[in-house]
């Protein structure tokens, strides 16, 4: 369980640190004065979704197999469960977004 | 000392971790515009541009603007110009104009995306030579009540101009447009689907508080005028 809750913990982190990004670039490319090359903005906004999404995703993902196998009672791993669906919910809305716009689907 | 439980097998835990990525994938695609599996309509050597612009709203909008529009659009276009612009009076219409001439120039079609609030692009336009207002060919406008400006846009040479009708919630339209319209889907398709998708988004907000679903939706619904079968390649597809 120790290593579902490092995992969880680990994709929580990747999603606030896409937030950061988000918020850093749109500071630093539209505040005054600019301080970020527009040409960067684009590759910043894509590696925070990737982060964000189908890494974050992953981790969560890989987080509720490893409580699911440990041996604790049932409601425990429920519990994780829902613990770690916002994060997947969050991961599959910026994985959509990612390959919204990377021109996949 | 209390007893181990029995872990999930590896196939209920893979069940489970399967069925809880497919409930999040699902809610957040209920949430947005669905996939689309046709691919953008690439350039393919046509010589054919477009330019978007931005006006002054917070950072946070005017970096998701770009983020969005201007992969979106690099799909179908061989050329393609953003602009912030940096105010709504001359320095705004000196680098639309400075940017936009030369598109024009070089280009058989310029498609423009006017992507703010009630403006008076069209009369920046209009100071341009005739023979270069001709290459204009799409002009969308995300600008509450500037369906008002149809016939000028078209007396100005755009083949054909979408604009909302009133005080409009025009970014949940455009979305659902620009995704369609870079696929090669003809204004007469798009504008149906992006009106039912507003209304769509609308309904779902209003799952979150109170909102007149039907009013914003009738007020933002967009409207074509001119040449309604025109498609980002022409029809090629």
């Amino acid at each position: 369980m120790k290593r579902s809750f490092l995992l969880v913990l680990a994709a929580l982190v990747l999603q606030l640190a896409m937030a950061d990004l988000f918020a850093w670039t749109w500071e630093a490319g539209y505040g005054e004065p600019r301080s970020i090359d527009e040409a960067l903005e684009g590759p910043l906004t894509f590696f925070g979704l990737v982060l964000g999404g189908p890494l974050a995703t992953t981790f969560a993902a890989v987080a509720v197999y490893c409580a699911q196998r440990s041996p604790r009672p049932p409601w425990a791993r429920a519990g994780f469960a829902a613990l770690a669906f916002p994060l997947l919910l969050v991961g599959g809305f910026a994985t959509h977004v990612l390959l919204c716009v990377a021109g996949v689907w | 000392m209390n007893a181990p439980h029995e872990p999930a097998s590896r196939r209920t835990a893979l069940a489970i971790v399967f069925a809880l990525v497919a409930a999040a994938f699902a809610i957040a695609l209920l949430a947005a515009d669905r996939p689309r599996l046709r691919r953008p309509a690439a350039p393919d050597g046509a010589r054919r541009a477009a330019f978007a612009v931005r006006d002054v709203v917070p950072p946070f909008q005017q970096w998701g603007t770009r983020a969005f529009t201007l992969p979106t659009l690099r799909s179908a276009y061989e050329h393609v110009d953003y602009l912030t612009l940096p105010d709504h009076e001359d320095a705004g219409k000196s680098a639309f104009l400075a940017r936009l001439g030369p598109l024009l120039d070089a280009n058989e079609h310029v498609d423009l995306f006017v992507l703010a609030h009630t403006n008076t692009c069209v009369e920046w336009v209009e100071t341009l030579a005739a023979s270069r207002r001709e290459r204009l060919r799409l002009v969308y406008n995300t600008g509450c009540f500037d369906l008002a400006e149809r016939e000028q846009w078209l007396r100005l040479g755009a083949d054909a101009y979408v604009g909302h009708v009133g005080l409009s919630a025009s970014s949940v339209f455009y979305v659902a447009f620009l995704r369609g319209w870079v696929r090669g889907e003809p204004l007469e398709h798009l504008a149906s689907e992006g009106n039912a998708f507003t209304h769509r988004m609308l309904a779902t907000i209003a799952c979150f508080g109170e909102v007149d679903v039907d009013r914003i939706a009738a007020q933002s619904r967009a409207e074509i005028s001119g040449n309604a079968s025109l498609s980002v390649d022409g029809g090629r597809r």
